[in-house]
């Protein structure tokens, strides 16, 4: 249930910068949009596409599915500026207009009463690896979890990341995995057998094409649109498998009989559904065998019951087995948020979230949580111990923003975060919002001085010290269809890049990539609630 | 009914019994530095050995990077030894006790050991302190391979659909369809591929559940399960036979297009505020193999699910919900149009408190923090989203367990080696095994949990009229009162000879029984209440008393009878 859990926050913070999403169903039109949707190869009509007609201005998102022709129509559209977007499962997403494959497309103006026709894509096919997996002996190796993964910069380190689900080997070590949006890849190939205790002598650890379990030492694969790479074949390599063994008891000191200890990466390439795992005994003693060499965190708790976890952070290089692993009862914090007199109305206790977030946690290890104030505005969350952050949002609507959190001794800890202790309570936490913002706008240009919008901005502290996972000082932004780009920021000092990324790799907040990009940077400052306006030159992408 | 492949499988075993008998140390008091011990007995330390070779049955050539896995649930012991180059493998410091040893690779068919027939339970083996068990032995048959592919109503592939073997299973009372084996999902060009598949007869059976979708479009075009070779009623279709290691390709399919239905309305907290979190939808009464990602609550407490065929579902919230982890629950009927306007009220969760009950002889031996209480749907085969996990049972003995409204169930969360619940009293009332009326907004107080470590235990050898030993057979118990033979009932129970020819049924909970030993019995029959009836008139009689342990031994029910 994590991902989507974070998929939730990152919304909210979108919801908090943007203008209002809506609440209210968008007024009916007289305008109507018509096109029909081929397939690039072949042009054959594509039935089933989804063609959405977008005009984020007026709140306005309307679908609708291609017939057996391909044909479709949008109808009802009140007149506007409107991007047509079309996608299908195994298609690349084409946006109209768009000038290269995930490119921004070009939005048309619709007047009341009007048709617009041929409105039409030619949609590419999602690309697909394909290969053949075997053992260090040359046989097939069925059931190995083989992963398209793409290189991405996660609370500033450089990690392997899943681009796509997970497929397994069939029985001849054959495998496939498709879908796959035109880009690079890695081939990461495990097979797990570390459930539950054993003795074995051979453990594979995941293994990248072309056959190393070194990231840097990696292959990239460059998919196209439509194109299938065949022959990415590797074989698994052995290592020697350790044996963890240990025990685990609960906050009151008691066995903690029947929970789960979960063993997971914490670096490198990490296959989804972590590393191996067991029951833990009746006497509190669990062991796993078949675990390859690495940096691991387990994680103990009971099925079904989040409020008591046992977390720690081992360096396997050959067999422990004096693990001792003690759970922690989730601690309280209470506080309670408030709204300053700048003016807009504070909104209904009910549409607000306070999210409390572990910065320097791995994230299977840290226990995050979320809560929604009561009518005082008056909250209480439960969290895992540690550093935290505190950070708030208002569903729907972008007026109001976080300002300050504040303990009971009166210190901001908005940016430093604040130490809860284990198995402690932490009360009288003020989170102060604000209607007060201030309001970037810019544009790029290339070297002859021409508006750019195929690009990237990005904007960060020119303090180094503010460039840490979940700053508040970085913002992302795309200009849009008037090549404008829009964004609202802390007070502060800051640096503006531009740069197009057709790969888009992103984020780009790891520090040695603003190292980069700070060499061609604008320099600029923002105040409070000022209005200003800058132009960012364009320059070269990072390097990663 | 499938083809037997006893000749194909060989099964030798020579246990050399070593003359020891684990000791039993007395219980011993406990201080937190050393080591925990486990309830009533010491543990001892593993000693025995296992093993064995795996090989391929038809060439009889070893099968190297087979895996072998010995379980015993009762000590929850779970390891895995991979054979070697040439098919060998080996445990060691294993503790005595009851296991069962499953070998499988790649695409041949698992098998568990003693297991003779496809879908037949294995023996168990019975290991005691410092033995070896030499000999214990695989020979796996290749299973057989289906490939094809899976299209939609216009000639395009469809990936992402799940395609299975299924095969007509008992579940809960209830004959239903039910896969065998692991399923495969299509890829972008719509091929699948089923392999270690047991010989057998099936049906080919493809779902595609839509994994979300739009909310805001008119679209209800959608798939129902389709069989081979192309109906979505079970009566039509097609049943595939598959041999031992036979390759059938091709089985391609179109699914069968259908129109689903859109559920739209608010959900509050019981507080009459906007739920936060998310709701799912799953089908009533089936085994619902593949969730889609649920439909998030928007923050005026409105949803919209998609996707919805026809037939009986519920709806249910998930997520942290309002304030203390209120739950919301509605079944929706869907007969083809869209049903718009459900409106959902969480209720919080209720708590259900009382203490366990232990015999002042037997109080010593239980650790009560050992013990974890749960309190779940009585309905055997209900998701478990949205309820709470077990409750620990505190030093004094007392408890305090959430649960939903609803009919529920107590039952103990995970083995507790060497102990059984007695009996369950709400309101007076023995509730143990017909479950218990949980109301909205009334918590329960009281409740009584009858604990006993003076557990059954039945056991024996069957002999032919002739007193000749059989070595391989099914043993069924089952109650003499007809109102027991209830799903999952705790009455009947099964169970196959070890490597001595001894069958042996722990924790019966006593009264009168009937016990019957067929020489092959379909693992998923031996509960259903018609097989009972029909083996009644051939059962032997016994009963048994609490803590007793009973020697019942038998004459072989010869299956023409």
């Amino acid at each position: 249930m994590t991902s989507w859990f974070v998929v939730i926050s990152l919304g909210l913070a979108a919801y908090a910068q943007q203008t209002p999403a809506r609440d209210a169903p968008p007024p009916a039109g007289t305008s109507v949009i018509r096109g029909r949707v081929i397939a690039a190869s072949g042009d054959r009509p594509l039935a089933k596409a989804e063609v959405h007609a977008i005009a984020g201005a007026m709140h306005v998102d309307k679908a609708v599915l291609t017939d057996a022709n391909g044909r479709y129509e949008i109808g009802e559209l009140p007149a506007g500026r409107y991007t047509i977007v079309a996608s299908k499962p195994n298609y690349v997403r084409a946006s109209y207009g768009q000038r290269r494959p995930l490119g921004p497309g070009t939005p048309i103006d619709v007047a009341a009463g009007q048709i617009a026709t041929r409105i039409d894509f030619s949609m590419q096919r999602t690309g697909a690896i394909a290969g053949r997996i075997v053992d260090e002996l040359g046989d097939p190796a069925a059931g190995v979890q083989v992963s398209a993964m793409r290189r991405m910069f996660v609370n500033g380190e450089n990690r392997l990341v899943n681009g796509g689900p997970p497929q397994m080997t069939n029985d001849v070590g054959e495998y496939r995995l498709w879908g796959l949006m035109p880009g690079q890849y890695f081939v990461s190939a495990t097979l797990r057998s570390a459930m539950g205790d054993s003795n074995d002598t051979i453990a594979y650890a995941p293994t990248l094409y072309p056959g190393t379990p070194n990231p840097i030492e990696a292959q990239r694969i460059a998919v196209a649109a439509g194109q299938t790479i065949g022959g990415i074949n590797l074989t698994l390599l052995p290592v020697t498998p350790s044996r963890i063994a240990g025990v685990v008891v609960d906050s009151r000191g008691q066995p903690m009989s029947g929970a789960f200890v979960n063993v997971l990466h914490r670096s490198g390439a990490s296959p989804m559904g972590g590393a191996g795992g067991t029951q833990v005994k009746p006497d509190g003693t669990f062991a796993i065998g078949g675990l390859a060499p690495g940096e691991y965190t387990l994680r103990a708790s009971m099925m079904g019951n989040q409020d008591e976890v046992a977390t720690a952070d081992i360096t396997i290089g050959g067999d422990v087995t004096n693990l001792q692993l003690v759970a922690a009862k989730l601690s309280t914090l209470r506080g309670r948020v408030v709204f300053d007199k700048s003016g807009a109305k504070p909104p209904a206790a009910s549409a607000l979230r306070v999210f409390i977030s572990h910065p320097s946690a791995t994230p299977m290890s840290s226990m995050d949580g979320n809560a929604t104030p009561k009518d005082d505005g008056t909250f209480e969350v439960k969290i895992g111990a540690g550093l935290s952050l505190v950070r708030a949002g208002v569903f729907g609507t972008g007026d109001w923003r976080l300002a300050r959190v504040l303990t009971a001794d009166g210190a901001d800890v908005i940016d430093a975060g604040l130490d809860v202790p284990v198995n402690g309570v932490v009360e009288g936490i003020t989170v102060e919002m604000t209607s007060r913002h201030n309001e970037l706008t810019g544009t790029v240009v290339d070297a002859n001085g021409a508006k750019v919008r195929d690009c990237v901005v990005v904007v960060f502290a020119q303090d180094s010290r503010r460039w840490i996972a979940n700053t508040r000082f970085y913002s992302v932004s795309r200009p849009d269809a008037d090549n404008v780009f829009h964004m609202r920021l802390p007070a502060g000092d800051y640096l503006a890049a531009a740069f197009d990324d057709p790969d888009t790799t992103g984020p780009y907040n790891a520090p040695e990539i603003l190292q980069q990009l700070r060499e061609r940077a604008l320099a600029f400052t923002i105040g409070e609630t000022e209005k200003k306006s800058i132009e960012v030159p364009l320059g070269a992408p990072p390097v990663y | 009914m499938a083809r037997t492949f006893a000749c194909l499988v060989a099964l030798l075993l020579a246990a050399s019994i070593s003359s020891a008998q684990p000791q039993q140390p007395p219980p011993q008091p406990s201080p937190f530095q050393t080591p925990p011990r486990d309830n009533a007995q010491a543990q001892p330390a593993g000693s025995a050995t296992l093993r064995g070779h795996v090989v391929a049955a038809e060439t009889g050539q070893a099968l190297r990077k087979a895996q072998v896995r010995i379980f015993s649930p009762e000590l929850r012991e779970n390891r895995l030894a991979t054979a070697d180059g040439d098919g060998r493998y080996e445990f060691k410091e294993v503790k005595p006790g009851r296991y069962t040893v499953t070998a499988s690779k790649g695409s041949y068919v698992a098998l568990q050991y003693g297991q003779t027939r496809a879908f037949e339970s294995g023996k168990p083996l019975e290991i005691l302190a410092n033995q070896t068990l030499d000999k214990v032995d695989f020979a796996l048959p290749r299973g057989g391979i289906v490939t094809g592919r899976v299209l939609d109503e216009f000639g395009e592939p469809l990936p992402d659909t799940m395609v299975s073997m299924q095969r007509y299973q008992n579940v809960n009372g209830q004959r239903r369809l039910v896969p065998a084996g692991r399923p495969a999902m299509t890829n972008d060009i719509g091929e699948y591929r089923l392999f270690a598949i047991p010989p057998g007869q099936y049906y080919l059976s493809a779902t595609l559940r839509p994994m979300g979708g739009m909310a805001d479009t008119d679209d209800r075009s959608g798939y129902s399960p389709t069989y081979f070779p192309g109906t979505s009623n079970v009566a039509e279709a097609q049943r595939v036979t598959v041999g031992i290691g036979q390759t059938i390709s091709d089985m391609n399919m179109a699914l069968m297009p259908s129109r689903m239905a859109r559920v739209t309305g608010t959900v509050v907290d019981s507080q009459g505020r906007p739920f936060t979190g998310a709701i799912m939808a799953f089908p009533k009464n089936e085994m619902f193999m593949m969730f889609g990602p649920p439909a998030q609550i928007k923050p005026d407490g409105s949803f919209v699910v998609n996707g919805l065929t026809q037939g009986d579902w519920v709806l249910q919230t998930t997520g942290p919900g309002a304030a203390q982890g209120d739950y919301a629950s509605a079944e929706v009927t869907i007969n083809g149009d869209d049903v718009n306007g459900l409106r959902l009220v969480g209720t919080p969760p209720l708590t259900v408190s009382g203490r366990l009950v232990v015999d002042p002889g037997a109080a010593q031996a239980l650790r009560p923090s050992t013990v974890r209480i749960m309190i779940g749907p009585a309905q055997v085969g209900m998701p478990m989203i949205g309820f709470t996990g077990p409750t620990a049972v505190n030093d004094d003995l007392s408890f305090d367990a959430k649960a939903r409204p609803g009919k529920m169930r107590l039952n103990l969360a995970g083995p507790l080696p060497g102990w059984a619940i007695r009996s369950v009293r709400v309101r007076g009332e023995e509730v143990i095994d017909s479950g218990f009326d949980v109301r909205a907004g009334e918590s329960i107080a009281d409740v009584e949990v009858e604990l006993t470590n003076r557990l059954t235990d039945v056991s024996g050898i069957v002999t032919t009229p002739k007193g000749e030993a059989v070595k391989d057979y099914s043993v069924v118990v089952f109650p003499a009162d007809r109102e027991k033979w209830t799903p999952n009932s705790r009455y009947v129970k099964t169970a196959r000879p070890d490597q001595d020819g001894r069958y042996k049924v722990t924790g019966l909970p006593p009264g009168e029984y009937r016990v019957i030993a067929l020489d092959y019995v379909d693992s998923n029959e031996w509960n259903d209440p018609d097989f009972l009836e029909r083996v009644r008139s051939k059962t032997s009689a016994f009963s048994i008393n609490e803590g007793e342990t009973k020697s019942v031994d038998l004459r072989i029910t010869p299956a023409s009878s």
